[in-house]
């Protein structure tokens, strides 16, 4: 006769499923409020840009970043890279027949004094988004 | 509370004028005169916010350090401006009155021609402390 003695340990595979499931929340929540911050730091530059012929104020683009990607491992696999930018594109400015200047506007030349409006908008709503996603993640995994 | 930024700005102005040997102590404030003798620095863009730290009253402090520089053969002196920036301010807290400082952090940010004179180039940094407000 065979027998045993031993101690039987289970159940990661259900903390693996549930952390799974807690991370797709996030992931979801945290775009959202991504998305929320992104647009109103958008509509902020628009409005503190420097106004001439309204180009520039009308040519301020958000622009979420979220795609599939191979970044982390175990459940965090896969989970892709969740941001955005805001700011200008020279691409639209030259086709419209423009240097692109927003970068001169924003840090200045000899000639001109600096007129900022990315650099006082982010430093502005960039913390308030860290603390706002510390919140969403405490929620999600809680 | 009182404000650290003003204090912070004054120690960048001293050190940067004693160790950034290439600007030959040009390093002003806006606004500079169009006729000044190349290269220098410029220091603006302020910010200050509050950043206390287990109770203690503090902020969170920076600014804009822009170079200008006049190049003939290539961008070397640009380069060597930035290296002479970068030793003087990253990691080295500056001494400011009433103020423990606590870190100093320099990102840069951009560099660019001078849009009427492209031999003419800038490059911005920005200057990052903490500090607290010493009892």
């Amino acid at each position: 006769m065979n027998a045993t003695l031993s101690l039987e340990v289970t159940g990661i595979d259900q903390i693996c499923r549930e952390l799974s499931r807690r991370l797709d929340l996030f992931r979801v929540n945290g775009t959202a409020e991504m998305d929320q911050s992104g647009i109103g730091m958008m509509e902020q530059v628009s409005e503190l840009s420097p106004y001439d012929t309204g180009f520039m104020s009308s040519h301020v683009t958000y622009t979420p970043l979220s795609g599939a990607g191979s970044q982390g491992y175990g459940p965090f696999a896969g989970a892709g890279t969740i941001g955005f930018t805001v700011g200008w594109h020279a691409d639209e400015f030259h086709a419209a027949g423009h240097p692109f200047y927003p970068v001169l506007q924003e840090l200045g030349t000899i000639h001109h004094a600096a007129q900022p409006s990315l650099g006082p908008v982010g430093r502005q709503a960039l913390p308030e988004l860290e603390k706002d996603m510390g919140t969403v993640m405490l929620r999600s995994f809680r | 509370m009182s404000a650290a930024v003003r204090g912070l700005r004054t120690a960048a102005i001293e050190r940067l004028k004693s160790e950034a040997t290439a600007v030959d102590g040009r390093v002003y404030t806006p606004p500079v005169d169009q006729t000044a003798a190349l290269p220098y620095l410029v220091i603006g863009s302020y910010a200050e916010r509050s950043s206390d730290h287990y109770g203690v009253p503090g902020s969170r402090s920076g600014f804009d350090i822009r170079a200008v520089v006049r190049l003939a053969h290539g961008d070397a002196p640009l380069l060597e401006i930035w290296e002479q920036v970068h030793a003087a301010l990253q990691d080295r807290p500056l001494a400011v009155p009433g103020h423990g400082v606590y870190s100093g952090e320099l990102r840069y940010v951009a560099d660019y021609a001078e849009p009427t004179d492209t031999s003419v180039r800038h490059f911005v940094a920005r200057y990052e402390a903490l500090t607290s407000v010493l009892p």
